[in-house]
């Protein structure tokens, strides 16, 4: 069984921890496992690693709890620790202070990091696991309330809260068994609504941070004034692969296009508007508006890698989430200066992450599409090391030769699967899944990827029965 | 929603006059048109994880509520729709002309004018036909207007009913007697300020009440 990969903005933190001890621009792989092999049930280990803010207010900047730690850190060894001796002292540190409130806010260090909230921010604190006494005529605030949850969902999905008339019909319903059978049913039936998959609907809404369109130069449908680039594609592509039976993996692996008619999308071979083929496709990643707005003019299209992993694996690299630094990277095959300290500790990740897109042209000469050597021939005056840039690049730790390979080793990890249904919550629970709200999201993720095999729809239904949905 | 708008509406549904409508029930074969009190202290969330609606939900569930077209909900100058023209005040996103890709998490100080326009739209939209054609009135079915426009009987049934039917179409639920005497009471406030139309205007004012609640633009 793989080892899952680390999500959004977690694993960095024992990494970033270290950077206060260490030089600031490298990056402590050790820490993240240091961590979470000591505190191997805590929430913020499931499927997931610690984020810098955890010991860090700005890294280095330590919040009370990176500094109440850092004294216990192999006292009296020189720093930078090496990552061997980070990782050797860091259980014995994080056992020394488990019993303090760094914090201040009540709860040790321990029961914070056992419970899921965080030690360092006194604004977190565990849950209560209390319930207000008294009686509720509207609502069962102490647990899945079926009516609240059925109102939620129609509003959510088809747009419209149930009428009085349709409220009383459900509670004639009866049994909480009914009343769940009936909101799965009318799950189903909002899923294809219009609200819910058509033009500008909620799936399009989830896809805006994605695909960041821009009006002035879209083409097709809805043209700007300077045309260059369709991104309803984008969003066809993308509300296809959540919807119906089909993979959301599809939204990086496709080698095919889709076209929306109303709200219904249908997979196409080949779109007048689209020009890379078949064989180079890898999903959204590689769409005519991709390779204009991300790829741009640029040789080395950083842009467009950390975009992506930013907006399908949850990962920011601007915010210093999933660093994978590779060694001896970056070799800064572009002369841009990327080997300076503060640079290097992102782009060891960031630049094997886009050596992928070297042949994926953007704006000038042929546009949007595949061009063999087209560093070679698109940018002769450029610094002489860039025809080096190699192809085959690294993502999450694995090497991958095209960028096809880059997008099955994305769609394949847990981040995916973490950042997939982090969507969904924050659409339809309003935040981030919370520390009391863990242990149900990782089920809920791990469900997605295993037992549903990818499908969004599938996913909805365990999201809805949560009681972070449906207790009010 | 703001401190200022939820005191606005308890402003509205608090008003008292000496004399003071009865709340009727709707008569035989209907349930009595009220929610039993709790005061025995109301068991509270511990979440309050509650979720503005955002431009289209509220102008959807006002058009479901109040029975209009969609379309006719709310315009500026006749034309442009509320929901866009005021989209991201209303917690909504303006993606492909601004860059407005994600909702903001909190409402913003507008947030409030931007709801109370578009409800009071739609509420006049409704108003304006009930009082037009009154055969075929939904909400305000039967409330009797005098000569000089004020409401012929505020503790006649009609008015009443009309209450409830408010109620039920914004919280899905019937009013207890004193949300339901509270909005009728309201009458006799409005009537107090000598506006011109006093009945339309008490529609208008329990309309907006109702409609603009956190309970109504929550959920």
């Amino acid at each position: 069984m793989p080892l899952p990969f680390p999500p959004p903005r977690r694993w960095l933190l024992p990494g970033l921890l270290l950077l206060g001890f260490a030089t600031p621009a490298v990056a402590m792989p050790t820490g993240p496992g240091a961590f979470c092999a000591e505190n191997p049930t805590a929430p913020a280990c499931q499927g997931t690693q610690p984020a810098c803010t955890y010991c860090h207010v700005a890294p280095p900047q330590r919040n009370g709890y990176g500094a109440a730690l850092e004294p216990h850190l192999a006292p009296g060894k020189p720093r930078p620790l090496s990552d061997a001796d980070f990782a050797a002292a860091l259980p014995a540190a994080l056992r020394a202070i488990a019993t303090q409130d760094t914090d201040g806010d009540g709860a040790p260090n321990q029961f914070e990091v056992e419970q899921g909230s965080l030690p360092g921010d006194a604004s977190s604190v565990p849950p209560s696991g209390v319930c207000g006494g008294g009686e509720n005529p509207q609502f069962k605030v102490c647990q899945y309330d079926t009516r609240f949850a059925y109102r939620r969902m129609l509003s959510d999905f088809c747009g419209t809260s149930p009428t009085y008339a349709q409220v009383a019909t459900f509670r004639e319903l009866g049994s909480e068994e009914k009343q769940r059978a009936f909101i799965d049913q009318e799950l189903d039936r909002c899923l294809q609504s219009d609200f819910w998959r058509g033009k500008h609907g909620q799936l399009w809404k989830v896809a805006h941070p994605k695909i960041r369109p821009v009006g002035s130069i879209k083409s097709g449908e809805d043209a700007g004034i300077i045309p260059l680039a369709d991104y309803y594609d984008d969003y066809a592509l993308f509300a296809w692969s959540q919807t119906d039976d089909h993979d959301a993996r599809d939204v990086l692996t496709a080698n095919f296009y889709v076209k929306r008619s109303g709200s219904t999308y249908s997979a196409a071979n080949s779109l007048s508007s689209q020009f890379v083929e078949a064989s180079r496709r890898a999903g959204n990643m590689t769409t005519a508006w991709t390779l204009t707005s991300f790829v741009m003019f640029t040789a080395l299209p950083r842009n467009a890698a950390s975009q992506m992993y930013r907006a399908y694996l949850g990962l920011d690299i601007a915010k210093q989430e999933g660093l994978h630094s590779v060694p001896n990277e970056p070799r800064d095959y572009d002369a841009k200066g990327v080997q300076a300290p503060q640079c290097a500790a992102c782009h060891a990740t960031l630049d094997p992450l886009s050596y992928p897109y070297r042949n994926y042209n953007g704006l000038g000469g042929l546009p949007n599409r595949y061009i063999p050597n087209r560093l070679e021939l698109l940018f002769p005056n450029e610094v002489a090391t860039l025809k080096n840039t190699p192809e085959q690049g690294v993502i999450l730790g694995q090497p991958v030769n095209t960028l096809m390979d880059w997008a099955r080793v994305a769609a394949n990890s847990d981040a995916f699967a973490i950042s997939t249904v982090t969507d969904y919550w924050k659409l339809l629970v309003g935040h981030a899944p919370l520390p009391e709200e863990n242990e149900e999201f990782v089920r809920t993720w791990q469900a997605f990827r295993t037992t549903h095999a990818y499908r969004v729809q599938k996913m909805l239904h365990d999201l809805i029965r949560t009681e972070a949905y449906g207790a009010p | 929603m703001r401190p200022e708008r939820l005191l606005l509406t308890c402003l509205l549904l608090t008003g008292c006059s000496d004399t003071i409508p009865p709340a009727v029930d709707l008569g035989p074969d209907a349930n009595p048109g009220v929610t039993p009190v709790w005061d025995g202290g109301v068991a509270k969330s511990q979440k309050g994880n509650l979720r503005f609606k955002g431009p289209e939900r509220l102008s959807l569930d006002l058009a479901q509520a109040l029975e209009l077209p969609a379309a006719s909900v709310c315009n500026e100058l006749g034309q442009y729709p509320c929901q866009n023209v005021h989209g991201v005040a209303l917690g909504g996103v303006d993606p492909y002309e601004h860059s407005v890709y994600e909702t903001a998490s909190v409402t913003g100080a507008t947030t409030p004018i931007a709801v109370e326009r578009t409800v009071l739209s739609a509420c006049n939209a409704r108003i304006a036909l009930d009082v037009k054609t009154p055969a075929s009135a939904v909400v305000f079915k039967g409330v009797v207007l005098t000569a000089d426009g004020k409401l012929a009987d505020a503790a006649s049934p009609a008015v009443a009913t009309a209450v409830t039917s408010l109620v039920r179409r914004a919280w899905l639920r019937d009013p207890t007697q004193d949300e339901r005497d509270t909005l009728v009471r309201l009458s006799a406030d409005v009537q107090a300020t000598g506006v011109a139309t006093p009945g339309v205007a008490w529609m208008q004012a329990a309309c907006l009440a109702v409609f603009s609640s956190a309970e109504a633009v929550f959920y």
